[in-house]
């Protein structure tokens, strides 16, 4: 039994208490030891004896109750004396009686009296208490207690006259009648006494015989104690040896238990630790959590569980139903309750499945809760919880990141094609009538962005994106397709009549002045309108041929928006043909620069040539009017102009020193900086003079207050190279952009020059632009001098120089004559 | 105690009350033992009628040489306590009223621990004053009610509240339990 104590404790329990176990579980073996059926006798003899010790025990009081009752019958009231002191109170009234007959005894009537009073007292005394229960056990006794009371009575009247002579006597005779019959009471009373003391000592004897046999009785228990006593005590020797060993074991497993208990207590400590840090894990995650038995009550939540849904842990405590815990979640109000009903809804349907749920509800305020439903082995399931409502708005932001332009906020055209597709569906499904798409560029942004920053044009966007916006209905889209290029899905059934009002009301706002960071800033919109279903019936097909009317109205020279019409497209064809073979031609050596020669009217010969560029295709000779805007926009004219550059002074340091070459600079060559690098190269490389170089700008370089382009020609100038104006005079204001470079020629548009002839008003522009250029130190081509009429006129005018075909078309290099002008000149003069 | 001490002791008539106060002084001043001469004693009134008590020997108040001699009125004022107890003598329970015998011992100013009893038969016997400490033992006057005459244990009878101690119930207390007492000694 000690043994199998610790084996069977696998429970744990604190080791004091195994300890006292332990040691509780000696006794138990001591009594095991003994032999039983000598054990149970000597229990039984045993409890026989005590039982006989206590029997005597109680009889013994009794028996002392009974003893003292009868020692105090014994001492009770002495009737003897009582009925005896009636003789003698008798015989002191005969003695008074008596002294009444002698002269001087003091005796008197009173005394007699009161004497009599004394024995009626005792007769009194005789005849009642337990005197009583004597005399009325004889009729002779209490015959004799009437006699004496008789015998007072009588008394009485005799006592009261006992001064009359024989009275005493009288008395005297009438009271020794008692005399007798007193002494046989007194006798009686005796006798009476002594049977009762008789009485008295039988009972005493009696108890005495008892109390002899109750000691005899205990002295025997006494014996048999001590016999069974000598007896437990050789058993107990016996299995001295017995005990010893069992209680080695008892220590030894008491040990073990100890070792256990100590275990267990680290094994306690672990678990407590595992606890502590598992409750600081659950305190400290992110999520709330909860954990719900099979019963449905609450096992545990985490202190997340309750800020998230704004409980006090009084409202979740473990043990709490979940449907409880949910109400109080509701009615907390962190969440709209249609969010948190719908949410346990879910749950509640997943209770008792098996697998992991994820899932997430949102409310109308963007509030959002993602849920993680785990249901466990035994019924039970844990949940965790997290507010995501940051991660919605993120990811709302993002997505509107990922459909919308960041600087002007206008959908992009990822969305601008999900709108185009969604009108194309209703198109079809005809619930709306057709739509317009809209392509649209800004003319000429690159300059601003170039000339005033890419702040500025920013700006400009901003401003752009904001009045197109003003320009269409909410039901139209207007986004930003990227850099300056503009879209916009304009719905409606009245096309193209809405299209045509829109395109209007758009080229007014776009061309409408922006005052941006103190910049007046001009610009115009350029585009293209598709119609739905007219034009093409996918969103692809609508925004390419908006695209391509686009391409078109910017190839007509832009500021105007114009539609689609399908033979756009192989106009358009023939011009990706160009940009195709332009981007091979230079390394192809296609090119061939033809000179045109300016012919100084003083002295009437050649004073330079023009370089101007032929394009031998493989199919045939390409126009310069055809190619170049193809190379501008392509920015092949950078590599182009470069060549012709140096092709040109290559040329030119042949001929004649006096005789200069003019080359035509694109704007766009002024965009980089490689410009005055190229000039300089292509001096060095030739080795032609710089003064011999004359380079040709149209307005365009001087635009928008283009200070870079002012400062590359100070730059060219400065190398020595002649800075000529072009095309002077089709500009809007070709006189500022005098004052703005001190140009070193004027070329004159040809216009003017063919207007001469028939406009008397154009010879005077001519003549006063020819005059302002020798005021200002300038010199002054006439261009386009076909007929002697227009030299003439030239000349009249003032001009330094002229060109035109009346000296010859352009010529290759090779074909260049550089001294026979004066002949020709002659034949024009006449 | 409840049993032997009766009504007319607490809530009897004024001058039963006051007499009990004044027993109960005077029990205490007794029982402290305090020497002659250390109190002033009133002076005891002489008997107006005929004696039926005289006490003598170690008294300090007298009223008659060198005893004190009580009439029935002069016993009365000092009180009257009621004892109602089965006694040998009589069947059944008796109602027995009376002085205090610790009561009168204060009002003679007795010292003595010893006191005879003197009855009119020439019974005497012998009664430890200190029984009157340890008992409320009265000289009654009176048995159910009626002055009690020579002729039924009269004038006095001093009782023993024997009802309410069974050491009481013994022959030794019974003797002492003299009747048709007229004279008190204190030895």
């Amino acid at each position: 039994m000690a043994g199998g104590t610790p084996e069977h404790h696998l429970t744990y329990v604190p080791a004091s208490t195994a300890v006292t176990l332990a040691k509780a579980g000696v006794p138990g073996l001591d009594s095991g030891v003994m032999p039983s059926k000598d054990g149970r006798l000597t229990r039984t003899v045993l409890a026989g004896v005590i039982a006989l010790i206590a029997g005597a025990a109680v009889y013994t009081s009794v028996l002392i109750v009974e003893r003292q009752s009868a020692l105090r019958s014994v001492s009770r009231y002495n009737v003897t004396w009582l009925v005896s002191q009636a003789a003698t109170e008798l015989g002191k009234l005969q003695q008074r009686v008596t002294a009444t007959a002698l002269p001087g005894s003091g005796v008197d009537e009173d005394e007699i009296q009161l004497w009599l009073d004394v024995l009626a007292n005792r007769v009194g005394l005789l005849r009642s208490g337990e005197v009583a229960e004597f005399t009325r056990t004889d009729p002779a006794i209490a015959a004799i207690v009437d006699q004496v009371a008789a015998v007072v009575d009588q008394a009485r009247p005799l006592a009261d006259s006992l001064a009359r002579p024989g009275t005493a006597l009288q008395l005297y005779r009438l009271l020794g009648q008692l005399d007798v019959p007193l002494s046989r009471l007194a006798v009686a009373a005796n006798a009476h006494a002594g049977t009762q003391v008789d009485a008295d000592q039988r009972d005493l004897s009696r108890l005495h015989w008892m109390f002899s046999a109750l000691l005899l009785a205990l002295l025997a228990c006494g014996g048999l104690l001590l016999a069974l006593l000598s007896r437990s005590r050789r058993a107990l020797q016996a299995t001295g040896a017995d005990l010893a060993s069992a209680n080695a074991a008892v220590r030894a497993a008491n040990h073990q238990l100890q070792q256990r208990n100590a275990a267990l207590q680290d094994r306690d400590q672990e678990l407590l630790t595992q606890n502590q840090r598992f409750e600081a894990a659950l305190d400290n995650m992110s999520q709330a959590l909860c954990m719900v038995g099979p019963d449905g009550r609450l096992i545990v939540c985490n202190r997340r569980f309750l800020q998230l849904f704004g409980l006090g842990s009084a409202m979740a405590r473990p043990g709490t139903d979940v449907a409880e815990v949910w109400r109080r979640v509701s009615d907390a109000g962190q969440f709209q309750r249609a969010l948190t009903e719908r949410m346990f809804a879910q749950q509640s349907s997943l209770i008792g499945g098996r697998e992991l749920s994820g899932f997430f509800h949102e409310d109308t305020d963007g509030r959002a809760v993602s849920v993680s439903h785990q249901p466990m082995l035994d019924g039970g399931w844990v949940a965790t919880y997290e507010d995501i409502s940051d991660r919605r708005r993120t990811e709302a932001r993002i997505s509107f990141m990922a459909h919308h332009d960041a600087l002007t906020s206008l959908p992009n055209r990822v969305l601008f094609r999900e709108h185009l597709e969604y009108a194309l569906t209703n198109a079809r499904r005809g619930t709306d009538g057709g739509f317009a798409v809209f392509c649209l560029d800004l003319d000429r942004f690159k300059d601003v962005n170039d000339t005033l920053g890419h702040h500025v044009g920013d700006m400009l966007l901003e401003v752009v994106a904001q009045r197109l916006r003003e320009c269409v209905r909410g039901s139209d889209t207007v986004a930003r397709l990227g850099g300056d290029e503009f879209a916009i899905l304009q719905v409606g059934s009245d096309q193209p009549a809405a299209a045509e009002a829109l395109a209007g009301r758009l080229t007014t706002a776009i061309a409408a002045p922006y005052d941006l960071a103190g910049h007046r800033v001009h610009v115009s919109v350029s585009g293209g309108i598709t119609l739905c279903p007219d034009d093409g019936s996918s969103s692809e097909r609508l925004l390419k041929n908006a695209d391509m009317a686009l391409y078109q109205a910017k190839g007509d020279g832009r500021s105007h928006i114009c539609f689609y019409k399908p033979e756009m497209e192989a106009r358009l064809q023939a011009r990706r043909l160009i940009e195709v073979d332009l981007a091979v031609a230079l390394q192809n050596g296609e090119f061939e620069v033809y000179y045109h020669p300016l012919v100084a009217l003083q002295g009437e010969q050649v004073a330079g040539f023009e370089a101007l560029l032929r394009w031998h295709h493989p199919h045939g000779m390409i126009q310069p009017s055809h190619f170049i805007p193809i190379a501008e926009d392509t920015g092949l004219i950078v590599a182009i102009g470069d060549w012709v550059l140096r092709q040109a002074c290559k040329d030119a340091v042949q001929w004649p020193p006096h005789i200069r070459v003019s080359v035509n600079l694109s704007s766009v060559q002024f965009r980089g900086k490689s410009l005055i690098q190229s000039v300089a190269d292509a001096l060095a490389e030739s080795g032609l003079p710089a003064g011999r170089l004359e380079l040709e700008v149209t307005e365009s370089v001087l635009l928008a207050d283009n200070e870079a382009n002012v400062e590359a020609l100070h730059e060219l100038q400065a190398l020595g190279v002649r800075i000529s104006m072009d095309d002077f005079g089709t500009g809007y204001s070709s006189l500022s952009y005098l004052r703005q470079f001190p140009f070193n020629n004027i070329k004159i548009d040809q216009s003017f020059i063919r207007e001469m002839v028939r406009s008397p008003d154009c010879i005077a522009i001519v003549t006063s632009i020819a005059s302002l250029a020798v005021s200002l130190g300038m010199t002054t081509t006439a261009e386009g001098v076909e007929t002697a009429e227009h030299l003439h006129l030239a000349r009249q005018a003032g001009c330094t120089e002229v060109q035109g075909f009346l000296f010859g078309r352009p010529k290759p290099s090779s074909e260049v004559d550089t001294s026979g002008m004066r002949t020709t000149l002659a034949v024009a003069s006449i | 105690m409840r049993n032997a001490l009766g009504k007319d002791a607490t809530g009897g008539n004024a001058t039963g009350r006051r007499a009990l106060l004044a027993s109960g002084l005077g029990s205490g001043a007794w029982l402290a033992g305090m020497g002659p001469g250390q109190t002033a004693w009133a002076a005891l009134a002489a008997p107006a009628s005929k004696p039926i008590l005289t006490v003598s020997g170690l008294i300090r108040s007298t009223n008659q040489d060198t005893q004190a001699a009580f009439d029935r009125p002069m016993l009365e004022q000092l009180g009257l306590t009621t004892i109602e107890t089965a006694t040998p003598w009589y069947t059944g329970k008796t109602r027995f009223e009376g002085v205090l015998m610790s009561r009168l011992m204060d009002e003679v100013g007795a010292y003595g621990d010893r006191m005879t009893a003197f009855a009119l038969n020439d019974y005497t016997t012998e009664i430890p004053v200190a029984d009157f400490r340890r008992f409320p033992v009265i000289l009654a006057m009176k048995r159910d009610g009626e002055y009690m005459p020579v002729r039924d244990k009269g004038p006095l009878f001093i009782v023993y509240p024997f009802d309410s101690d069974a050491e009481l119930r013994s022959q030794k207390y019974y003797s002492r339990s003299a009747w048709q007492v007229a004279r008190l000694n204190i030895t």
